[in-house]
């Protein structure tokens, strides 16, 4: 009896000094990591803010040009082509009348993505319902 | 004449074979006990999941005693079989028993439960049950507050307690500590390590360990008050800050890594928890993990509580030990929340109030429901309070303290 309560008191102290031990290392390396990763994504999100206010404040800079004389070299943010920008300010004279209206500039405009977006299956499965017979 | 002697006689040998006849009056105590748990799962709703399947197994354990027993096999010595049964072509597997080869010849196939029970002897049931937790574990209010670690390791101080407790009551040390881990709150974790440390008290254990489980709203409450002031109890704690994906993803792979060098022993049951905690959070495996938290989990759980069932047995049941282990898992119970609340109350004082000590009582692993306690017992003080988050850090410590405290035994005790 007298072995087995030393046992126990060893036991004891054992078991509180090893998990108390591992828990508290854990709560460290946990928090090391945290500071690491939450740093490392500031920096990058940083970096990301940074890049879209310069890239904005390129477009603003931009001056507006009259399109009728220039659409077909326009190219707006660089990413519209001059053809395209040219066959907008057509369409818009088409409809309007020659010479009523000026076609100042042209921007994409951007598209809400739903995070629920149809998978290849649903989309084909959707086509095939609504198909115009 | 002739014909109604032998009606009679196969009458009276169905009586003889029946359970009337045969049952020893202990199995009759536990059918009633059965019933009660029975009762206890189905109207009162305490851990049904568990609790019905162990009740269940008894059932069928106690009506039923063979169906837990083993295959019998019969060992003739191969030269001995031959001359007796000469030109037979026999097809039975050979073992050498004191030297001498012998055919082991199948008498009887064992019962349903004594195969289910085989997950439990070895050890495969309860961390495929950590997977499944793992997979439906949230650990982000942990990593937004990994002090709650203190705290799930404060609850674990019951375990330590109650081993010198079972020592003093006369128990053997492996003894002591399969019932010690009573106090960790954690079924899996209790059969674990019961069934690598005294297999032999499996049944009044787990029952034991999944019966307290499943009173948690009934044993933590008054404890909790009675450590607490009304103003500590009534402490808000301010929101924690929301945790990234990629944090989630690091945890479970720090923690096997950290855990499983300093205590191989615990590998097993960590390794798999966070195993089930990367599939959810990773988000690439979601079929995998989508199973592991519902079918997997469902059908190791039957399998579980049918096989514990199983073991409590009259003869084994209904022993001064069992009620020794039942008042010991009691008392491992009430200090492991006890030491979870005054660790939360030291918390507090060193946060300055930031803290409510409430939380410290889910450092047991009773997930969620401990958890939920926190919650109760701090809106009944301040309906406006809301510690289930706060809480759910400690309770989710309290799994991996728990772990680690039974590779701590494991590991001295083995």
């Amino acid at each position: 009896m007298l072995g087995n309560m030393k046992l126990g008191l060893i036991i004891l102290l054992t078991g509180i000094v090893v998990v108390f031990s591992v828990l508290v290392l854990l709560i460290i390396i946990i928090k090391v990591y945290s500071t690491v990763v939450s740093n490392a994504q500031n920096s990058i999100e940083a970096k990301r803010v940074e890049k879209q206010a310069v890239k904005e404040a390129a477009v603003q800079e931009e001056a507006p040009a009259p399109v009728v004389e220039t659409a077909a070299e326009k190219e707006d943010d660089g990413t519209i082509p001059g053809e395209i920008i040219a066959a907008i300010a057509a369409a818009v004279e088409v409809i309007f009348g020659e010479g009523a209206v000026t076609v100042t500039s042209v921007r994409k405009a951007k598209v809400q993505r739903t995070s629920k977006r149809r998978s290849a299956w649903k989309a084909a499965g959707m086509a095939e319902n609504t198909r115009a017979f | 004449m002739d014909f109604l002697t032998q009606f009679l006689e196969s009458i009276l040998g169905i009586f003889a074979n029946s359970g009337f006849a045969s049952l020893p009056w202990e199995n009759y105590i536990m059918i009633l006990v059965s019933f009660l748990l029975i009762y206890l799962a189905v109207k009162k709703q305490y851990e049904p999941l568990v609790l019905l399947p162990i009740a269940v197994g008894m059932l069928l354990v106690n009506l039923y005693p063979a169906i837990a027993m083993g295959g019998q096999t019969q060992y003739i010595p191969v030269a001995e079989y031959l001359k007796n049964h000469p030109g037979d072509t026999v097809t039975y597997a050979r073992v050498m028993i004191d030297g001498v080869e012998c055919f082991a010849k199948p008498e009887q196939v064992g019962g349903l439960l004594y195969y289910l029970y085989q997950g439990v002897k070895h050890g495969i049931y309860p961390p495929l049950i950590f997977l499944g937790i793992g997979a439906m574990t949230d650990f982000g209010p942990l990593i937004a507050n990994p002090k709650s670690f203190i705290l799930g390791a404060a609850a674990q101080i019951g375990i330590f307690i109650t081993f010198i407790g079972a020592i003093l009551l006369g128990f053997a040390p492996n003894e002591a500590g399969a019932i010690g881990i009573i106090g960790g709150a954690d079924g899996p974790t209790a059969i674990y390590v019961t069934s690598i440390l005294a297999s032999g008290l499996l049944g009044p254990i787990a029952v034991a360990a999944y019966s307290y489980m499943a009173l948690v709203p009934i044993i933590q409450p008054p404890i909790m008050k009675l450590l607490t002031t009304k103003e500590e109890r009534s402490i808000k704690m301010v929101q924690l800050r929301p945790v990234s994906k990629l944090e989630k993803i690091l945890f479970p792979i720090i923690v096997t890594v950290v855990v499983s060098l300093l205590l191989p022993d615990a590998a097993t049951l960590i390794g798999m928890l966070m195993f089930g905690n990367l599939m959810r959070e990773s988000g690439v495996v979601d079929r995998i993990s989508k199973t592991a938290q519902n079918e997997l989990m469902n059908i190791i759980t039957i399998f579980l509580g049918l096989s514990v069932g199983s073991t409590a047995t009259g003869k084994v049941f209904l022993s001064p030990k069992t009620i020794g282990i039942i008042a010991l898992g009691l008392f491992a119970f009430m200090m492991g929340t006890s030491f979870g609340v005054i660790f939360g109350k030291i918390m507090c004082k060193a946060t300055g109030g930031k803290v409510n000590p409430l939380i410290g009582s889910a450092g047991v692993s009773a997930v969620p429901m401990a958890a939920r306690v926190s919650q109760k017992v701090g809106q009944e003080e301040n309906p406006s309070n809301f510690l289930l988050m706060h809480a759910m850090g400690p309770n989710v410590a309290g799994v991996v303290g728990s772990a680690v405290a039974a590779g701590v035994l494991i590991s001295i005790l083995k």
